[in-house]
C-alpha cells in the first residue's frame, strides 16, 4: 500500500520527502557523563556509546575529540565527532564537550583520561625544554633540542614567519614539514638556550 | 631473492631484531621507520612489509615490541593525520568462527570486543609518526594497496622519485632531502658568483668604479702626506727645502685641487653606480617575476601575496643596497687598510705597534655591541611590518569596521601598535646612541693620545712635526676599516639569505610542466574525454575518484552537483592549473599533458565566478588574452556578451578606465566583460564555471543568451548550483562526491531520481514556498 503511494506523490509530498531526505544532518547533542559513555576500544582508540535525548542508544567504535580552541581553552569545547572516512569525506559532529572536567568524576570512569590522551597525541605539541644548537643557514634553521617528548633536531624555514609569539607568552614554532613545536614560557629556559633564540621572540 | 623497496633503509638493531626471530630478509618487501614510538614519544617503530609471509611486522631494534600481523584480517589502512601527528590506522577483522573469551577483560572492554566482532573488526593502530614522516607512510600505505592487489612494484618506481629529489642544477641529490638545499651549489661562493653574474654585464661602468675607487682611496691617503709632511715641513718650517712664499700658494692649491679631485672621482663614481645599481634591481627583479609567473597555480594557492611581493621587492633590494654601498666600501677599506699599515709602519714603527695595542679591545667591543642593536633592529622591522598589517587589514575593513561602529577600537587596536613600535624605535636609539659615541670616543681618545707620544718623539727630534700630523690623519682613517670588517660578516650572510630566496623562486620546477615535444595544435575539435581520473590534494581526501566520460565535438554540457563535490577541478584539470595523478584526459584524442601549453590556452577559454579586471580601459580587459584584435572584433566580442549596451552608456565608453582604484563596475558587468574576454579568444572549447552565480535573474538570462549565441558551434561545459542556468544544455552530468554519479537528458535524470532530481525538487520547493508566500 505505501509503497504503490510514493510513485503518485503530489509534488508538496514530493517535496516534503525530499526536504526530510535533504536535510537529515545529525544533531549534535551536549555530551555529559549522563547521555555518554567513553571506553577503549579493542584497538586502543575510543568508542562511544550515546543515549540520544528521545532515549535511543547509538554506538560508535571510534570516535574523534577535535579541539575548538586549541591554544586558549585546550580542555573546554571538545567537538566529539564520528571520523573522517577515506571516501565519505569528514566525519558528522555527534556532540560537544563543553568541559573535559565535567567528565573527572567516578562514574564517567577513564572517559577523561582517555580523550586527554587521545588530544594529545593529535595535537602533539611537544614542549622545548632545552635548546642544544641552533644555526642558521641559507634563510633555514636548524635545531637540535630536547622536548617533553625527547630530544629531536629540525629545520626551519624563515623563523621570522615560522615563530610566534602569543600574548601570554607562549611561543609555537612550525618546521618545514608542518611538525609544531612550543616554548611554554622563554623566561624560563636556561640562560643558553634563551640566548639562542631570543632574536626571534 | 627480491631486493627490498627503497623506502626506509632497515637499521642493524631492527635487522638483529628480524634475525633473532628467525625472519629470511628475502621474504621483505619494504620497511618503514616511524619516528613516534607507541607512547607517543619521540623513538623509533619499524614496520616490515612483507607480501610472501602474509604479514606486517612491527618491531622496535631493541626487540621490546615484536609483532606480527596478519595481511589477510588487515585491510583498509588508512592514515588519520591531523595537524601535527599522523597515525596509521587499519580494520582488523574478527576472526571467522571463535568467540571471543572474557579472559582478564573487564566488562566493559569485553562489552566492545563482542560488539566489535558483531560488526565484522576493529579499527587498529599500527603506529604514530610526526609530519616529518608522513611521505614516507602515505607512500607505504599506496604500496601496500598495490602489493596487496597483487602488482609488481619495482625499486625504480616512480613513487620513490620524491625521495630521492636532485638539485635541479648539479643533479646530485640533496644531502638533506627536507630543506632542499644543495650544499654544493648554494655554498657562498655558488651564490656570490651568480649575483655576480648580474653585475658581469656591465664591465665598463666596473671598471670606471674600480678605478675611481683607487683614485679616491690613493686621494684620501696622499692628502695627510701633502698636508703634513710636505706643507708643514719642507714649506712652512723655516729649515724646510721649499720655505718660499710661492710654494705656500703652490700647495695650498694642490691641497684643494685633490679636494676638488675627489668631488669630481666622488661624482664619477656615484654616476656609474646609480646606472649600473638601478639596472641590476631591475634584472633581478624582471628575473624573480618571470620565474614567478610560470610557476604553477598551487605554489601561488601556498604562498601569500604579500609575502611574495615582498620576495620581489625586498630582497632585490637588500642586494643591490649590498653590492652598491658594501662591497665599494669593503674594497676601499681592505685596499686602505693595508696601504695605510704600511705607510703607518714606514713613518714610525714602535709608534704604530703602540697604536695598534688596542685594537682587540675595539673589535671586542664591537663584536659585543652589534648583536644587541642587530636584535634591536629586527624587532623594530618586526614592529613595524605588524603595524603595516594591522593598518592595511583595517582599512581594507572599512565597511565592516563603519557598520558596526568599531571606529574608536581600531584606534585603540593601532595606538596598541604604535606604541609598541615605538619602543622598539627607543630601543633601537638608545642602543646605538651609546654604542656609537662609545667606540667613536674611543677611537678619538687613541687618535689624540697619539699626540702624547708622537709630541715626545718630536721634542727628542726622532721624528718631525710634519710626520706626526700626518701620522694622526692617517689613525683616523684606520678605524673605520676596522669596525666595518667586524660588521661584515652578518650583512655578507643577510645578503646571501635574500639571494638564496630570491635564486630560490627562479630554480623552483612548477608541477605543471610541458611536454619536451609538445604537440602544437590550431585549433581543437573539442572532444575531450577523461579516461579513469583521480585527483587529489591531499591522498586522504580524493577530489575526483575514477571520473570516465566523453564529451563529443560541440556537445554543451552541463556539470550539477554540491558544493564541493569536484565540479570545479574538473575545469581546473581540463585548463591544466593541476595534473591528474592518475588516469588521462585527452582532447581530441591527444593526451593534454603532451598538447603544448600554447595551443591549450588558446583554445581553452574559461570564465569563472571569480572575475578579475585589471587596471587599464574596458577595450585592454577585453583584449587581455589576443592583444591584437581589432577595435571590430573587441565590439563583436562584448556585443555577443551583452556587454556592447552598457560599456557604451559608460561616458567614455570602451575606453573607460576600470580597475582597482577607478571605476567600479557591479558583479554582472565584470562577469560579463570576463565573457567577452573568453569570447575574442574564440576558442573551440568553452568552460563556464558559475560564469553566473552571482547574477540577477534578468542578467544571468542576457548572458546565457549570448552564450547560446556563441557556443552553437564549440563544446561548451556549464558548472552551475542554479540549475535554469543549464536549461539549453543537451546533457548533464551529475558529480557526486568525486564521483561521476549520473549522466543523461535532464528528462531521463528526472526519472533516475538520484542527485540531480534532489537538487531539482529543492530548488522548485524553494520557489514553490516563495509564490505560496511563507
Amino acid at each position: 500500500m505505501a509503497e504503490t503511494k510514493t510513485t503518485v506523490q503530489t509534488p508538496e509530498e514530493a517535496a516534503q520527502a525530499t526536504e526530510k531526505d535533504l536535510f537529515a544532518h545529525r544533531i549534535s547533542i551536549d555530551l555529559t557523563p549522563d547521555n555518554a559513555k567513553f571506553t577503549k576500544s579493542s584497538g586502543g582508540l575510543i568508542s562511544l556509546e550515546v543515549t540520544q535525548p528521545d532515549g535511543k542508544v547509538e554506538f560508535f567504535e571510534r570516535i574523534v575529540p577535535v579541539r575548538a580552541f586549541p591554544i586558549s581553552s585546550p580542555e573546554e569545547f571538545i567537538s566529539i565527532r564520528q571520523p573522517d572516512t577515506r571516501m565519505g569525506g569528514r566525519g558528522d559532529e555527534i556532540g560537544m564537550i563543553r568541559r573535559l572536567s565535567d567528565f573527572r568524576v567516578p562514574s564517567a570512569g577513564e572517559a577523561a583520561a582517555l580523550i586527554e590522551d587521545e588530544l594529545g597525541r593529535r595535537y602533539f605539541t611537544p614542549a622545548i625544554r632545552k635548546i642544544h644548537s641552533f644555526s642558521e643557514k641559507f634563510g633555514y634553521c636548524y635545531w637540535d633540542v630536547t622536548t617533553s617528548a625527547g630530544r629531536v633536531e629540525f629545520i626551519m624555514s624563515n623563523p621570522a614567519s615560522s615563530i610566534r609569539t602569543l600574548e601570554d607568552g607562549r611561543v609555537f614554532m612550525y618546521d618545514i614539514d608542518g611538525n609544531c613545536f612550543t616554548i611554554e614560557d622563554p623566561a624560563k629556559l636556561d640562560k643558553s638556550s634563551y640566548k639562542k633564540v631570543e632574536i626571534y621572540l | 631473492m627480491i631486493p627490498i623497496l627503497p623506502l626506509d633503509k632497515l637499521s642493524a638493531g631492527a635487522q638483529a631484531v628480524l634475525t633473532s626471530h628467525e625472519v629470511d630478509p628475502a621474504v621483505l618487501d619494504m620497511a618503514l621507520r616511524l619516528d613516534l614510538n607507541l607512547s607517543g614519544d619521540y623513538g623509533e617503530m619499524w614496520l616490515i612489509f612483507s607480501k610472501s609471509e602474509g604479514a606486517i611486522i612491527r618491531l622496535t631494534s631493541d626487540g621490546s615490541v615484536y609483532d606480527v600481523c596478519p595481511l589477510d584480517r588487515l585491510t583498509e589502512p588508512y592514515i588519520d593525520n591531523y595537524a601535527t601527528s599522523n597515525r596509521l590506522q587499519a580494520h582488523l577483522h574478527a576472526p571467522d568462527d571463535l568467540k571471543p573469551e572474557q579472559g582478564e577483560m573487564s566488562d566493559d572492554e569485553y562489552r566492545n570486543v563482542v560488539r566489535e566482532w558483531s560488526m565484522g573488526g576493529s579499527t587498529v593502530v599500527l603506529g604514530y609518526c610526526t609530519n616529518t614522516c608522513k611521505l614516507k607512510l602515505l607512500a607505504f600505505t599506496s604500496l601496500w594497496d598495490r602489493l596487496g592487489r597483487g602488482d609488481e612494484v619495482k625499486a625504480d618506481d616512480q613513487i620513490f622519485e620524491q625521495f630521492n629529489r636532485v638539485c635541479p642544477k648539479c643533479g646530485r641529490p640533496y644531502r638533506d632531502m627536507r630543506s632542499k638545499v644543495c650544499e654544493t651549489c648554494v655554498n657562498k661562493k655558488g651564490v656570490m658568483n651568480r649575483l655576480l653574474g648580474y653585475f658581469s654585464c656591465f664591465k665598463p661602468q666596473l671598471i670606471v668604479i674600480l678605478l675611481c675607487l683607487l683614485a679616491s682611496t690613493a686621494v684620501s691617503i696622499l692628502t695627510p702626506i701633502v698636508s703634513g709632511q710636505i706643507l708643514y715641513d719642507r714649506v712652512i718650517d723655516p729649515a724646510g727645502d721649499m720655505h718660499e712664499l710661492k710654494y705656500v700658494y703652490v700647495w695650498v692649491g694642490v691641497l684643494i685641487g685633490m679636494a676638488v679631485l675627489s668631488l669630481l672621482i666622488g661624482v664619477i663614481q656615484n654616476r656609474a653606480n646609480a646606472y649600473l645599481s638601478t639596472r641590476v634591481v631591475r634584472n633581478m627583479k624582471n628575473d624573480v617575476f618571470r620565474a614567478m609567473q610560470r610557476l604553477s597555480l598551487s605554489y601561488f594557492n601556498q604562498n601569500p601575496t604579500g609575502r611574495l611581493i615582498n620576495r620581489v621587492n625586498y630582497d632585490a633590494e637588500r642586494v643591490r643596497g649590498f653590492f652598491i654601498d658594501g662591497v665599494p666600501y669593503f674594497i676601499t677599506s681592505a685596499l686602505s687598510y693595508v696601504v695605510l699599515s704600511v705607510v703607518l709602519f714606514a713613518i714610525n714603527w714602535k709608534l704604530t705597534l703602540l697604536l695598534f695595542a688596542p685594537i682587540p679591545f675595539i673589535v671586542l667591543m664591537v663584536k659585543f655591541a652589534l648583536p644587541k642593536l642587530w636584535r634591536a633592529y629586527s624587532s623594530q622591522w618586526r614592529r613595524s611590518s605588524s603595524m603595516n598589517a594591522m593598518m592595511n587589514d583595517s582599512l581594507s575593513g572599512i565597511r565592516v569596521v563603519k557598520a558596526f561602529a568599531k571606529e574608536d577600537a581600531e584606534t585603540k587596536r593601532f595606538f596598541d601598535y604604535s606604541s609598541k613600535l615605538y619602543k622598539a624605535n627607543l630601543k633601537v636609539n638608545e642602543i646605538s646612541l651609546w654604542i656609537f659615541p662609545i667606540i667613536g670616543l674611543m677611537i678619538s681618545g687613541i687618535c689624540h693620545a697619539m699626540w702624547g707620544p708622537g709630541g715626545l718623539m718630536v721634542i727628542d727630534g726622532r721624528m718631525t712635526y710634519g710626520e706626526l700630523t700626518t701620522y694622526i690623519g692617517y689613525t683616523g682613517m684606520i678605524f673605520g676599516p676596522i669596525s666595518f670588517f667586524t660588521n661584515f660578516t652578518n650583512q655578507v650572510t643577510d645578503v646571501m639569505n635574500c639571494a638564496v630566496r630570491m635564486f630560490e623562486i627562479m630554480d623552483m620546477t612548477p608541477e605543471v610542466v610541458e611536454a619536451p615535444d609538445p604537440v602544437q595544435m590550431d585549433s581543437f575539435r573539442g572532444e575531450i574525454t577523461f579516461d579513469h581520473v583521480c585527483f587529489h590534494y591531499n591522498p586522504n581526501r580524493p577530489i575526483l575518484k575514477d571520473i570516465n566520460f566523453t564529451i563529443r565535438e560541440g556537445d554543451h554540457v552541463g556539470l550539477v552537483g554540491h558544493t564541493g563535490s569536484g565540479k570545479s577541478t574538473i575545469a581546473n584539470l581540463i585548463t591544466r592549473m593541476y595534473d591528474v595523478v592518475s588516469g588521462s584526459i585527452t582532447i581530441d584524442g591527444v593526451d593534454i599533458k603532451k598538447i603544448g601549453m600554447d595551443s591549450l590556452r588558446k583554445n581553452v577559454a574559461i570564465v569563472s565566478q571569480e572575475v578579475y579586471i585589471f587596471r587599464g580601459t574596458i577595450a585592454d580587459n577585453i583584449r587581455y588574452a589576443r592583444p591584437d584584435a581589432t577595435m571590430d572584433e573587441v565590439v563583436a566580442a562584448a556585443k555577443a556578451a551583452n556587454a556592447h549596451d552598457f560599456i557604451l552608456a559608460l561616458p567614455e565608453g570602451y575606453e573607460t578606465t576600470v580597475g582597482i582604484g577607478s571605476r567600479s563596475l557591479s558583479g554582472g558587468e565584470r562577469q560579463r566583460i570576463s565573457i567577452a574576454r573568453a569570447l575574442l579568444l574564440n576558442p573551440s572549447l568553452l568552460i563556464l564555471d558559475e560564469a553566473t552565480a552571482a547574477m540577477d535573474t534578468e542578467t544571468e538570462r542576457l548572458i546565457s543568451e549570448a552564450i547560446d549565441r556563441v557556443s552553437a558551434d564549440k563544446t561548451t561545459i556549464s558548472i552551475a548550483h542554479r540549475l535554469s542556468t543549464l536549461k539549453n544544455c543537451d546533457y548533464l552530468m551529475a558529480i557526486d562526491n568525486g564521483e561521476l554519479s549520473e549522466m543523461g537528458t535532464a528528462e531521463e535524470l528526472m526519472e533516475k531520481k538520484g542527485i540531480y532530481y534532489r537538487l531539482w525538487t529543492l530548488q522548485n520547493e524553494q520557489l514553490l514556498k516563495v509564490m505560496k508566500g511563507e
